[in-house]
């Protein structure tokens, strides 16, 4: 494995152990059917897809590996998980995995590497909330199948700003339900998960995330304590099935559009329900897209003021009224240690990482969360919007998003 | 923002509402406050959602300071996350003196932060307010290192108030509601402390006075 330089929270999965991949390089269309109505380059479309699987478990695992047989171009996995015992009970693994307790998103990166080598698969063992904003900015489809709330929220906000097509596959055990929701993120007008939640769904979310208040613990990491989603591993293929249908639909084209709708198959009756996804004006998800400019130039080497300019939001009367977020970092306007009550800093800082020491008191330089900013009004730092990203703490920023009344633009660089 | 010493606090007397704290929007602000909110929402960034919501709880902070005597609000940003600084009478308990008095100060100035994600995600009960002044505050939930950030629970609900969140830091505070035990699941912000306070419960809480009484 190697850490890619323009995507580094991913890594690539570039062999697998023991396998002569010369052996196993097939042709799609050996096996692809002539879907009627698909276009003719039908097998050059799929393999043109970039898709990215948010969590590795009984669902989403069965999808990435029919992705892997459907050669597209590239597959990114992302799960904090590791294989346990239970695994064996609906996921597709293998025992001496599951004792190993193997990293889901890695374990599986193998498994299909070792169908399809020439798919480019890259894995996060981490959360999704942990994921740059930027790392998915090239993905064609994110599929989500996770049962934990808070990742859904963060995927569904992720997907929304980046105008990506999401498919979120789930089951409901008891009533052998197995529900695929097609979000196409076109426009601010559309569906996301969240427009539905319920009272019920508020309260879980609520009740499965839990922090820490710890020593001075500024980490925001909250322990989940979701119950795990009851269910079978045929119920789990079904949902896993279904989506790779509605993922094929939308990339050929294949009958009725497949975009803001639901697919309900119900193993009691065997009935499937195809339904109409409703957007909700009172969502808090932010619904409006950026629009995604790669930028000429390295981006520490830019200032905000020329950003803005690259971005096309135009700057005069409005630039006031601007505002940014310089990757994950904060800006932050004063800072205090021991010995000084607060001091200007005015610069960006990462709020996750221990700050610089006091040369005088030698203790931790810490900001004032009161005086820092994220995103950051330009007229909080109105006196630096000429300097150099680097010169203000952000050396190796890699994604900016800049707001206006227009809406936003990401500019990133790679 | 504007020094909270040099602030007018006129307001406007206000009955209580029949429908209390849920009716805060039923408040007709005063002019101080009308002024307060016209100056932060004529730079209200943000999407359209996010906008809404924070004129909501910009009005509401504002309404509430007109029905509760103790609690002042000196300003309001609402360019991008929701920033208030606002002071409340409240016992606020300090660092013990050189003979192991506790010392107390009246009155706490805090900055109330709410950011755009809380409006969708539960977040860290130490995220939304900190203890500006006084220093040296001597609780068990306010992190002695660090920016004062007062913790509120190990579970807030997406979406809180801002409304809850000030009466949840006057309940902290006044040590109405605290919690010292070190080795609880959640965790305390000053260990210290919170050893100190197991050792004088009989000085908690430090003032029985509800958020609403008419002369704190």
């Amino acid at each position: 494995m190697k850490e890619l330089c323009n995507m580094k929270q991913f890594r690539e999965i570039t062999a697998v152990p023991n396998l002569n991949d010369t052996s196993v390089r097939l042709s799609l269309n050996t096996r692809l059917p002539q879907f009627i109505g698909a276009p003719s380059d039908a097998d050059n479309r799929l393999a043109a897809l970039k898709i990215a699987v948010i969590g590795c478990g009984s669902v989403g695992r069965n999808i990435a590996l029919h992705l892997a047989r459907l050669q597209i171009t590239e597959v990114r996995l992302v799960d904090k998980g590791v294989l346990k015992l239970e695994s064996l009970l609906t996921h597709m693994c293998q025992p001496e995995e599951v004792f190993q307790r193997q990293p889901k998103a890695s374990n599986l990166g193998l498994l299909l590497k070792g169908i399809n080598p020439a798919t480019t698969v890259l894995v996060f063992d981490g959360a999704i909330e942990a994921l740059d904003l930027h790392a998915l900015v090239d993905i064609d489809v994110v599929v989500l199948a996770t049962d934990n709330l808070l990742a859904e929220v963060k995927t569904a906000q992720k997907c929304l700003w980046l105008g990506i097509p999401l498919i979120q596959a789930s089951v409901h055990g008891d009533t052998l339900l197995a529900q695929v929701r097609f979000f196409a993120n076109g426009n601010a007008h559309g569906p996301c998960p969240v427009c539905s939640y319920s009272k019920e769904e508020w309260n879980a979310l609520n009740r499965e995330t839990r922090f820490s208040c710890e020593g001075n613990s500024q980490a925001s990491t909250p322990r989940i304590d979701g119950a795990p989603t009851m269910s079978t591993s045929f119920l789990c293929a079904m949902a896993s099935d279904l989506a790779m249908v509605q993922v094929v639909r939308h990339a050929l084209g294949l009958g009725m559009p497949v975009e803001d709708t639901m697919v309900e198959y119900c193993g009691f009756n065997h009935r499937t329900v195809v339904s109409p996804l409703k957007p909700n004006p009172g969502c808090p998800c932010d619904h409006t897209a950026y629009r995604r400019v790669l930028s000429p130039h390295s981006l520490p080497e830019c200032t905000l003021r020329q950003l803005t300019d690259t971005s096309g939001l135009g700057g005069g009367s409005d630039f006031a009224a601007m505002s940014f977020k310089v990757g994950n970092l904060a800006f932050c306007n004063l800072w205090f240690c021991r010995c000084t009550k607060s001091r200007i800093a005015e610069r960006f800082i990462n709020p996750a990482e221990v700050g610089e020491t006091c040369p005088v008191c030698e203790e931790l330089i810490r900001p004032q969360p009161f005086h820092t900013h994220y995103p950051v009004p330009a007229s909080a730092i109105d006196n630096v919007l000429g300097r150099r990203l680097r010169d203000l703490g952000a050396a190796s920023v890699d994604w900016v998003v800049v707001y206006g009344s227009q809406g936003g633009v990401l500019l990133y660089h790679n | 923002m504007k020094d909270h010493n040099t602030e007018d606090t006129i307001r406007t007397a206000e009955p209580i509402l029949s429908g209390g704290l849920r009716e805060l929007d039923k408040v007709k602000l005063g002019v101080r406050n009308s002024r307060l909110l016209k100056r932060a929402s004529d730079v209200c960034g943000g999407s359209a959602v996010w906008r809404t919501r924070k004129l909501t709880e910009a009005y509401d902070l504002l309404s509430l300071s007109q029905l509760a005597p103790r609690f002042t609000v000196h300003d309001i940003d609402l360019r991008e996350t929701l920033r208030a600084k606002a002071s409340i009478k409240v016992p606020v308990p300090l660092i013990p003196d050189a003979q192991g008095e506790l010392r107390i100060a009246s009155v706490a100035l805090l900055g109330i932060l709410y950011p755009e994600h809380a409006i969708r995600e539960p977040l860290p009960g130490f995220a939304f307010i900190q203890i500006l002044q006084p220093s040296a505050v001597w609780h068990a939930n306010v992190a002695a290192e660090g920016a004062q950030m007062l913790c509120l629970g190990a579970q807030l609900p997406a979406g809180i108030l801002t409304k809850e969140l000030v009466l949840m830091a006057y309940g902290a505070l006044s040590m109405q509601t605290v919690m010292v035990d070190e080795a609880d699941a959640a965790g305390v912000m000053n260990t210290e402390a919170a050893l100190w306070w197991q050792q004088h419960l009989e000085l908690v809480p430090l003032s029985r006075a509800k958020f609403l009484d008419p002369s704190p």
